[in-house]
């Protein structure tokens, strides 16, 4: 059974304007997925909708086969979902463990050696740390949760090549070693070519 | 993490702007706690006044329509006051009342009388107007004590008692006439009434007082010469003249001029008054003079109070919504990791109540400390001495600040996280982004 679905989903900003026109697709555990299109093809909307940040107009959204809306979109974060995105979105006045904090009473600091970083740096404010150091605590952040859908939406797209590459090693062993469902939003050709599945998203329909 | 952890997290490294919301918040504690404390210490002042000031009412025969079809003679008419007078049963009836505490009827040159035993300080009109010389105004009370000039302070009691209701051929004599004579409380004086009565009274003195003018040159008569003016009962004079125990004025003495209206009621209820042409009046300008000013200030205060609460849940809101807008991104994010509104309210309202407990405390020990300058300093700015200010800083004004200054924060909070957060999710989310 497939982890995550969305059946026939539609989503507009405004009235009778839908940026999504009926996506449906399944996401399995263990597996990476890349979302490619062009901007503004909705891409993040999608992801959005999945990550239960908001409701679709139309459509379903079924997780382990029950539909978020009814468990709620709130509890659905919660418990299910573990976001990373483009400008890391740590809190700024926290230390790096702090922000692993936010989601896990487990100890921060393994998860954080884990990502490649120091006792020093992991007890440092994260407006000290690189940008690539960053991306790991959001990375680190997400897989403390224990939640099993991971979303990055551009995840690489402040980051040198370099740094880009070890950011989406670390996502594929999220996916393959630690069993998660891992969704990309992209727009690069490159890190798409890394996804075990790319959905190309154009027109508000998937190709 | 839970909210408590991650608002003393803020609260501890956000220094710069915790330090301007302490100062914003010691601002208006400082306002909370001075207007509540002048307002209740005002309130206090006030039936502090009530205590030592009474109300009065006055009671007089109506005159209107009152007077008979009138008498003709070669000086032309004459109209008599065929009315109801008051009586000592209505009298006796009135100090009854709950609620009187005093009353007195005053009648200057009630009776004249000459000295027999003792002389009066003379007059450029002497002579023998009687058998013992001139004879001099005799003022009669029931109550020497709320005389006119008693009350208003120009006399003073010396020595002895003053006239009271139920005293019966008693004087009270000035303390120079009293020297004048070498006579003292006690001693008996004896007065020469002329006709009709032309008999001779004794009086006992029972008080001598102080305040009045000797004798002066060039006054024309016996009862210019205050010291000459004696006070006594109206008994002397309606017993020697045959005048009935009737009086035509009567000042009531009310204990609360708060509630002078009841007492007023309560009076024109009596059974003697019903159907009697005399009229009743408050009369309470004295307390309200001093009142007045507490009860304006009062007044002002109040409207302080609410206007100064408005105004700082509006300071309030514009200062935190710039704060809090600025941290659109931390509420995103809260929100992507599954916290709910609830919880991100939360954090921000423990924020700013650990702020404000501390401005709360460091205003309460600072108003406590300085409350006697600023009590010098309202006292001062008062400037009537009748009224004993005191400003009270109580654990009920603290109270108050604490409570008023956490509704409007929590106000202000509220109206700040909901204009935020009733945006769509996606729409907060991409504005991050």
């Amino acid at each position: 059974m497939a982890l995550l679905e969305v059946m026939n989903l539609r989503y507009g900003y405004e009235k009778n304007k839908n940026i999504l026109k009926g996506i449906s697709a399944e996401f399995e555990a263990r597996k990476f997925y890349a979302i490619l299109g062009p901007s503004g093809c909705g891409k993040s909307t999608l992801l959005s909708l999945i990550g239960g940040l908001e409701q679709p107009n139309a459509g379903k959204i079924l997780y382990k086969g029950k539909q978020i809306s009814e468990l709620g979109l709130q509890n659905h974060r919660k418990q299910n979902v573990a976001f990373v995105f483009q400008n890391f979105n740590l809190l700024e006045y926290m230390t790096a463990e702090e922000n692993v904090a936010l989601v896990s009473e487990l100890p921060p600091l393994p998860i954080l050696k884990k990502m490649g970083l120091t006792q020093e740096e992991a007890k440092r404010n994260v407006k000290k740390l690189s940008g690539g150091q960053q991306q790991r605590v959001a990375i680190a952040r997400a897989l403390a949760s224990e939640r099993q859908l991971l979303l990055a939406d551009e995840p690489t797209g402040n980051l040198d090549e370099e740094m880009a590459q070890e950011i989406i090693e670390i996502l594929k062993e999220s996916a393959y070693v630690h069993g998660k469902c891992v969704i990309v939003v992209t727009h690069s050709l490159e890190l798409a070519g890394q996804a075990d599945v790319v959905l190309t998203l154009k027109g508000g329909k998937l190709l | 993490m839970n909210f408590f952890k991650r608002a003393f997290k803020y609260c501890i490294r956000q220094r710069t702007k915790n330090m301007i919301l302490f100062c914003i918040m010691s601002v208006i504690a400082i306002f909370l706690i001075l207007s509540v404390s002048i307002l209740t210490s005002s309130k206090n002042a006030s039936l502090n006044v009530k205590g030592d000031v009474t109300g009065k009412l006055q009671l007089t025969i109506d005159e209107t329509g009152n007077y008979g079809s009138g008498t003709g003679s070669q000086n032309g008419m004459s109209y008599i006051y065929n009315g109801d007078k008051i009586t000592s049963k209505l009298i006796e009836a009135i100090s009854k009342v709950e609620g009187v505490v005093d009353y007195n009827s005053e009648t200057k040159e009630c009776y004249y009388g000459a000295a027999v035993n003792f002389k009066y300080f003379s007059a450029s009109f002497g002579g023998g107007f009687t058998p013992y010389g001139d004879a001099s105004g005799i003022t009669c009370v029931l109550s020497s004590k709320k005389s006119e000039k008693f009350e208003s302070g120009v006399y003073k009691l010396k020595a002895g008692r003053h006239i009271q209701p139920d005293d019966q051929y008693v004087a009270l004599m000035s303390d120079v006439l009293a020297e004048y004579n070498n006579l003292k409380v006690g001693d008996k004086i004896k007065l020469y009434l002329p006709s009709p009565a032309d008999s001779i009274v004794e009086l006992e003195i029972v008080g001598i007082y102080e305040g009045a003018e000797g004798a002066q040159s060039e006054t024309m008569f016996l009862d210019d010469i205050d010291a000459n003016v004696l006070y006594s009962d109206f008994n002397p004079g309606n017993d020697e003249y045959d005048e009935p125990d009737e009086y035509l004025d009567l000042t009531i003495y009310v204990e609360d001029p708060v509630n002078i209206r009841n007492v007023y009621n309560r009076i024109m209820d009596l059974p003697e008054m019903q159907g009697k042409t005399l009229k009743l009046e408050m009369d309470n300008s004295e307390y309200e003079q001093i009142v007045n000013p507490l009860t304006q200030v009062q007044k002002v205060i109040k409207i302080l109070i609410i206007v100064g609460i408005i105004v700082s849940i509006i300071v309030l809101t514009l200062i935190l919504n710039i704060w809090i807008r600025n941290r659109k991104q931390e509420i995103a994010i809260l929100i992507a990791l599954g916290n709910s509104k609830k919880n991100i309210f939360g954090q921000f309202l423990c924020e700013v109540l650990g702020v404000a407990m501390f401005a709360f405390v460091a205003v309460g020990v600072l108003v406590t400390a300085l409350r006697g300058v600023l009590n010098d300093i309202i006292v001062r700015l008062i400037g009537d001495e009748t009224i004993s200010f005191s400003l009270q800083i109580s654990s009920v004004q603290m109270l108050f600040m604490c409570i008023a200054g956490s509704v409007i924060l929590v106000i202000a909070v509220s109206i700040v996280t909901y204009s935020i957060m009733r945006h769509k999710l996606v729409e907060l989310f991409s504005k991050t982004d």
